[in-house]
C-alpha cells in the first residue's frame, strides 16, 4: 500500500509536535528546578494547548483570544487570592500591574517587576516559542536550529548551575535525531514528490530508531576523555556576588568596608550587596572615619580616647566640636539611612556638619572628633548597630577663591600639621621629589591639591581592580603605585594623594566610607542604594578657617561636593540641570573627569532616563517603535514585498514588462532560487518553473529575452504576460 | 516569413542527414552551423564512427559536389590544390584540378601529412583561393572542409601548429553512439546502403541564400559584450597561456548566428553562446604546462569561465 503524501505528512507533523513539546519541556524542567517557579505543570499545559490550536489551524484571531484567556485565567489562579474568572480583576490587577510594570520596565528598574507581570512574561516567551516549533515543523521542515540550541541551553546549564544535564541530554539527543530524521523523511516526500509504499516508511523508522539507540548508547557506554581545558566556571562565577563570599581562602579581597587597612594593595572582588539605603535629597560620599597614620603599607587611626557623648536627638551644636565658618555657605539637609549590614558607626554625608542624628530613645551617640567618627551604643555602653536613623546636618559648599587665600598654615594649626603631615621615615625621595614637581608653579593650598589631584587624571594613570600587586616587603606601597604599577583602584590613588600633599607639607587625611550609590525605589521611594562596590576612599585636605575640604584623586569619579568661586561671578562653569542658590555666584562643580569607567555612569544614565522629558520619552518610544516594525518588515519582506509590487503593477498600464520581470528575479532570489551567475535565464525559467511546477517562467523569459537580446521594443504586451507574472510573484510568498 | 522557410529547409537538411546517421544530431547541427558561417570543422576521432558517411550526406542533401582527400606523409602539395600538365597535342599547359576543388572536402587524417601539405590546405581554406603556377584560381562556393584528425597515434605525424587550428571555426568529437543507436545502426546496415537513396533537399543557390541569412541575426550589443568578456576571461584565466584572440570572439559570433538560426531565432541569446564556447574556444586555448600537469584541459578552463561569468539579463545601454 503506498502512503499518499498528505497521509504521511499529517502523521509525522502530529509526531512532529509531540517530539517539538518533549523538547521545550526539557528547557522547562531546569526552570523548576533551579528558580523558585512553581506550578510548572500549568506552562506544559499551556505548551501543549498553544501547540494544539497551531496543529487545528485555528484562525489566528481565535487563536489570540484562546490563549490570552488562558493566560489570564492562568495568571488569576496563581497569583489572585480571589476567586477564579472575575473581570473586575482583570481592569483593577492586572492592568494596574502591567502599566505599573511597564514603567518600570522603561525605568531599568528590573528589579521591581511584580511576580504576575513576570509569569505573564514568561507566556509570551513560550508562546512565541510554540509560533516557533509550528513553523520549524510546518513551514521550514527543519528542526536543526531549535535541537542545538536546546542542546546549548541544557550544557550552558549544566556547566554553570546545579542542574544536572546527563540525563536531560541524552533524551534531546534522542527526539532531536528522531525529529531530525523523520523531517527529512519528510522533506523528500514532498519535495521529490515520491511516493513510499508504508513498508519502506516503516524501514525507514526502524533504521532510524536503531541507529539513534545504537550511537546513544555506544555515546553512553564509550569512556570519555576527561575535561580538555581548565574549568572556565570559577573564572566566571568569580565574577558574581555569591562567589566572593565562598572565595577566602585566596588573596583577593572583596571590596567593602574594612576595618582592617593596614595592609592596602591586591586585586579586588566586586560584591553587590547592599550595604543601606538612605533617601539624602542629593547624592553625596558618605563617610565612616578618616585614618591618619600612613604606615607605608596603609592606615592606621591615633588610639583616641577622647570622645564626645551626645544622646538621641540633642543638637550637636551644643558639643562645640566645630564652627561653620562664614566663608563656608550651607544648606540643611535630613535623610534617613536604612542599613542591611550591620556596623555599629554611623553614616554621615562627606564634610557635612552634622546636627542631630535622630533614632531610637535611649540611643546615645560617641563622636570621635579626631577620626571624625561616631559610634551607637546603648545606655550601657554596649555597642549597637542600629537598623534606621536619621540624619540633620548643614551640606556645605565651598568657595574656592576663599580657599585660594589659604597658602601657608597658621599658628593654632601646629598641633594638626603634626599629626596630619606625618609620613614614615625613610620614604623613597622620589615621593617628595614628585610632590614638589606638582606643586612648584602654584601659590596656594587649593591650587596644589588641584595639580596633585589632577596628575592622577593624566593617561598614565589606570583605573581597575583587578591585577593590583601587594607592594614588596621592602616597598612603599605609595611608591610602588606611583612609579612602578599606576594602575589601582580608590585606596591606590587616595592614599597617594595624601602621601604627595603630606610630602609638599600640606595637612592632609585619608578618609573611608561610600560614593553616593545607585538612585533606586524602596517602598514606593526613590532613594539611593548603596552597596559594597560603592565602599570607596578619598582625601581631606585642611584649609585654616574653612576646615577640611574632600578631594577626589580616584580616576572616574566625581567627588559630588560642591564648589563654587565667588570671584569668577558672571563667567559661569556650572550644570545646567542645576540652579544656584545665589544669583551672584555660580557653582563650579567638580564634576570635571570624563572617563568613567565604573559604576558611576550606570548610576548617571539611569537617572538621565528618568530625567528626560515627555517629548523626548515618546520619541524614543516612537523611534523603538519604529525600528521594530521595520526590523519586522525587513525580516518578513519575502512575503509582502510580492504582494505589494503586485497592487503596484495593476494600476500600471502600458510598458512594464521589463521592470516587472526583473522584480520576479530578485524575488524569486529572496524566495531562496538563486540564479547562479553564468546561468542563462532561460535555463534558470526551466528550474524555476519544475520548482513550482508551471511552465509561467519560461513564457515570461521568452518575451524578455525578445525585449532585451533581440531589441524589441516593449509595446503593450505587459497585460499577456501579467497573469504568468502575478501567479508566479504569489508562489513565491507562499 | 522568409524565416520560416530558412527553418524548414534547415530542418530538411538535418532530417536528411539523420537518415544515415543516427543520434548525432548535435553533430550534424554543429556541420551546418559552421557551413553556414563559411567557417571549417577539425574533427577528432578514432576511425570509424561515421565522420565520411556524416559529410558526404551532408554533400548529397545540398547537392554539392562531395571531395575527399586521405593525407600521406607523400603526399605533395599539388596533389592537393591540382597541378599543370603539358598537353603535347595542343602544345599548352592544362590545369588538372586537384581534389580541394570541390564544395565539400573531407581531410581525412590531416596531421598525417607533411606540414607543407598541411599548409597548403589551410592556406586555401583561409583565402578561398589557391595560386598554382602564379594563377590565382578561386575555390568554389560554398567550400567547407571537414578535417580529421586521429588523436590515438602520435606516431609518424605531424600535428597541426596551434597557430593554424585557429583556422578551424569549430572542433568537436563525434564520439561512439549509444547502445541502442548502434543496434539501429546494424539494422540499418544489414538491409540498406541508405547513403546512395539520399537525394538532396536544397539547392547549392539555396545555401548561399542561407549564409547570407545568418548575417542578418541579430547579436545585441549585450550578446557581443557577453563574447567579449568569455574572450577576456580565456585571457586572464591562471591556467592559460595564451588566450582567445578576437579572430576566437568573431568567430564565437558567427556561430552562434547560424545556431540562433537553426534554432529558430532571428536573434542570439546567451544559450548559443555557452553551448557554442566549448567547440570554438577550446583549440584556441594554449594552457600553461603546470595546469596541464594538474590535470587541468581546456574543457575545464572553459566550463570554469562559462559558470564565472556573468549572463547579462540587463540591457547593456538604453
Amino acid at each position: 500500500m503506498n502512503v499518499t503524501t498528505e497521509k504521511l505528512e499529517r502523521s509525522m507533523h502530529v509526531l512532529m509536535y509531540v517530539f517539538g513539546l518533549l523538547l521545550i519541556t526539557e528547557w522547562l524542567r531546569p526552570v523548576d528546578k533551579l528558580t523558585d517557579t512553581g506550578n510548572i505543570i500549568i506552562f506544559i499545559l499551556f505548551l501543549i494547548y498553544s501547540l494544539l490550536l497551531h496543529y487545528f489551524r485555528i484562525h489566528w484571531s481565535i487563536r489570540f483570544i484562546l490563549i490570552s484567556a488562558y493566560i489570564m485565567i492562568s495568571l488569576q489562579f496563581l497569583h489572585s487570592k480571589g476567586a477564579l474568572f472575575q473581570l473586575s480583576w482583570l481592569k483593577e490587577g492586572f492592568l494596574a500591574d502591567f502599566t505599573a510594570n511597564l514603567s518600570f520596565i522603561y525605568d531599568g528598574n528590573w528589579e521591581l517587576i511584580t511576580n504576575p507581570f513576570r509569569t505573564f512574561l514568561f507566556f509570551v516567551l513560550l508562546w512565541l516559542v510554540t509560533y516557533l516549533i509550528h513553523y520549524w515543523v510546518m513551514v521550514r521542515q527543519s528542526i536543526f536550529f531549535f535541537f542545538m540550541l536546546t542542546v546549548i541551553f541544557i550544557s550552558v546549564l549544566d556547566t554553570f548551575t546545579p542542574y544536572v544535564g546527563d540525563k536531560a541530554m541524552i533524551r534531546i539527543i534522542i527526539i532531536g535525531f528522531l525529529m531530525l530524521g523523520l523531517l527529512s523523511l519528510l522533506r523528500l516526500t514532498i519535495q521529490e514528490r515520491i511516493k513510499f509504499p508504508m513498508a519502506s516508511i516503516n524501514k525507514w523508522i526502524l533504521m532510524l530508531t536503531g541507529m539513534i539507540l545504537v550511537s546513544v548508547l555506544v555515546g553512553f557506554v564509550a569512556p570519555k576523555l576527561s575535561p580538555q581545558w581548565p574549568d572556565p566556571v570559577p573564572y566566571i562565577t568569580s565574577y558574581s556576588d555569591k562567589a566572593v563570599k565562598e572565595d577566602d581562602g585566596s588573596k583577593r579581597k572583596s571590596v567593602g568596608y574594612d576595618e582592617d587597612d593596614s595592609d592596602l594593595g591586591g586585586s579586588i572582588e566586586p560584591d553587590s550587596s547592599i550595604v543601606f539605603y538612605n533617601d539624602a535629597p542629593a547624592g553625596h560620599y558618605w563617610k565612616v572615619e578618616n585614618k591618619d597614620i600612613y604606615t607605608g603599607k596603609g592606615w592606621v587611626s591615633i588610639l583616641e580616647t577622647d570622645f564626645h557623648t551626645f544622646s538621641n536627638g540633642q543638637d550637636m551644636a551644643s558639643l562645640d566640636i566645630y564652627d561653620v565658618p562664614e566663608e563656608v555657605r550651607t544648606e540643611e539637609m535630613t535623610a534617613k539611612v536604612s542599613m542591611t549590614e550591620s556596623y555599629s558607626h554611623i553614616l554621615h554625608p562627606q564634610s557635612a556638619y552634622l546636627k542631630r542624628i535622630e533614632a531610637k530613645n535611649g540611643m546615645d551617640f560617641k563622636y570621635y572628633e579626631g577620626m571624625d567618627k561616631v559610634i551607637s551604643e546603648k545606655d550601657n555602653g554596649e555597642r549597637l548597630s542600629m537598623k534606621e536613623y536619621g540624619l540633620v546636618y548643614d551640606m556645605p559648599s565651598f568657595d574656592i577663591a576663599e580657599l585660594r587665600k589659604v597658602m601657608e598654615p597658621d599658628e593654632s594649626m601646629d598641633l594638626l600639621m603634626e599629626k596630619n603631615t606625618q609620613l614614615p621615615e625613610g620614604m623613597p625621595n622620589r615621593i617628595y621629589e614628585l610632590a614638589s614637581g606638582l606643586t612648584r608653579n602654584e601659590a596656594n593650598w587649593y591650587d596644589k591639591a588641584k595639580a596633585i589631584e589632577d596628575y592622577f587624571d593624566g593617561p598614565e594613570f589606570i583605573y581597575s581592580k583587578d591585577d593590583i600587586p601587594y607592594p614588596e616587603s621592602n616597598q612603599d606601597y605609595v611608591d610602588q603605585f606611583l612609579f612602578e604599577t599606576q594602575i589601582g583602584y580608590c585606596d591606590n590613588f587616595s592614599s597617594a594623594m595624601v602621601v604627595l600633599l603630606r610630602a609638599a607639607n600640606i595637612p592632609a587625611r585619608w578618609v573611608k566610607g561610600y560614593t553616593e550609590g545607585e538612585k533606586s525605589i524602596l517602598d514606593g521611594e526613590s532613594v539611593y542604594k548603596v552597596t559594597n562596590n560603592n565602599a570607596h576612599s578619598w582625601v581631606e585636605v585642611y584649609f585654616s578657617g574653612i576646615g577640611w575640604v574632600p578631594f577626589e584623586p580616584t580616576k572616574g569619579f566625581n567627588g559630588e561636593v560642591e564648589f563654587y568661586d565667588s570671584e569668577l561671578k558672571q563667567e559661569a562653569i556650572k550644570k545646567p540641570e542645576e540652579t544656584p542658590t545665589n544669583e551672584e555666584q555660580t557653582k563650579i562643580e567638580t564634576r570635571e573627569r570624563q572617563d568613567t569607567p565604573d559604576r558611576e555612569t550606570q548610576s548617571s544614565v539611569n537617572t538621565g532616563i528618568g530625567n528626560m522629558g515627555g517629548f523626548l520619552k515618546w520619541t524614543a518610544i516612537t523611534l523603538s517603535g519604529v525600528l521594530i516594525l521595520a526590523f519586522i518588515g525587513y525580516f518578513f519582506r519575502r512575503k509582502w514585498i510580492p504582494h505589494l509590487q503586485i497592487l503596484r503593477y495593476r494600476k500600471k498600464t502600458g510598458a512594464h514588462f521589463s521592470t516587472a520581470y526583473l522584480i520576479l528575479l530578485k524575488q524569486l532570489k529572496r524566495g531562496g532560487l538563486v540564479r547562479p551567475e553564468g546561468q542563462t535565464l532561460r535555463e534558470y525559467a526551466a528550474y524555476v518553473d519544475a520548482v513550482y511546477d508551471t511552465d509561467e517562467m519560461s513564457e515570461l523569459t521568452g518575451g524578455y529575452e525578445l525585449m532585451i537580446y533581440r531589441g524589441d521594443v516593449e509595446d503593450g504586451e505587459w497585460k499577456h504576460f501579467q497573469k504568468g507574472w502575478e501567479s508566479l510573484m504569489r508562489k513565491t510568498s507562499s | 516569413m522568409i524565416y520560416k522557410q530558412v527553418n524548414q529547409k534547415l530542418e530538411m537538411v538535418l532530417a536528411n542527414i539523420e537518415k544515415v546517421i543516427i543520434g548525432k544530431r548535435d553533430i550534424a547541427e554543429l556541420s551546418i552551423v559552421a557551413l553556414l558561417s563559411g567557417g571549417h570543422v577539425l574533427l577528432e576521432d578514432v576511425p570509424g564512427v561515421g565522420k565520411t558517411v556524416m559529410v558526404r550526406a551532408l554533400a548529397k542533401s545540398i547537392g554539392a559536389s562531395f571531395k575527399r582527400i586521405q593525407f600521406t606523409p607523400d603526399l605533395l602539395p599539388s596533389d592537393v590544390t591540382g597541378v599543370s600538365i603539358f598537353n603535347p597535342k595542343e602544345q599548352e599547359f592544362i590545369f588538372r584540378p586537384g581534389p580541394i576543388m570541390g564544395h565539400i572536402i573531407l581531410a581525412d587524417e590531416i596531421n598525417r601529412t607533411s606540414p607543407k601539405t598541411q599548409s597548403a590546405l589551410l592556406e586555401a581554406m583561409e583565402e578561398a583561393s589557391v595560386t598554382i603556377d602564379g594563377v590565382t584560381r578561386g575555390l568554389e562556393k560554398p567550400f567547407f572542409v571537414m578535417a580529421t584528425q586521429n588523436p590515438i597515434e602520435y606516431e609518424g605525424t605531424y600535428p597541426l601548429p596551434e597557430a593554424q587550428l585557429d583556422r578551424f571555426l569549430l572542433k568537436m568529437k563525434m564520439g561512439y553512439p549509444g547502445v541502442e543507436e548502434e543496434i539501429e545502426v546494424l539494422h540499418r546496415a544489414q538491409y540498406t546502403a541508405p547513403l546512395e537513396e539520399l537525394e538532396s533537399v536544397i539547392t547549392l543557390d539555396e545555401l548561399i541564400e542561407l549564409q547570407a541569412e545568418v548575417k542578418a541575426v541579430i547579436v545585441d550589443d549585450t550578446i557581443k559584450r557577453y563574447i567579449v568578456e568569455l574572450a577576456n576571461q580565456t585571457r586572464t584565466h591562471e591556467a592559460v597561456y595564451l588566450g582567445v584572440s578576437p579572430r576566437g570572439s568573431i568567430a564565437l559570433m558567427k556561430a552562434a548566428q547560424a545556431y540562433a538560426l537553426i534554432q529558430r531565432r532571428d536573434y542570439v541569446l546567451p544559450d548559443d553562446v555557452q553551448y557554442l564556447v566549448p567547440f570554438v574556444f577550446s583549440h584556441r586555448l594554449i594552457l600553461k604546462p603546470e595546469a596541464n600537469y594538474d590535470g587541468f584541459d581546456a574543457g575545464m578552463v572553459i566550463h570554469e569561465i562559462v559558470a564565472t561569468t556573468q549572463v547579462p539579463v540587463k540591457r547593456a545601454v538604453t
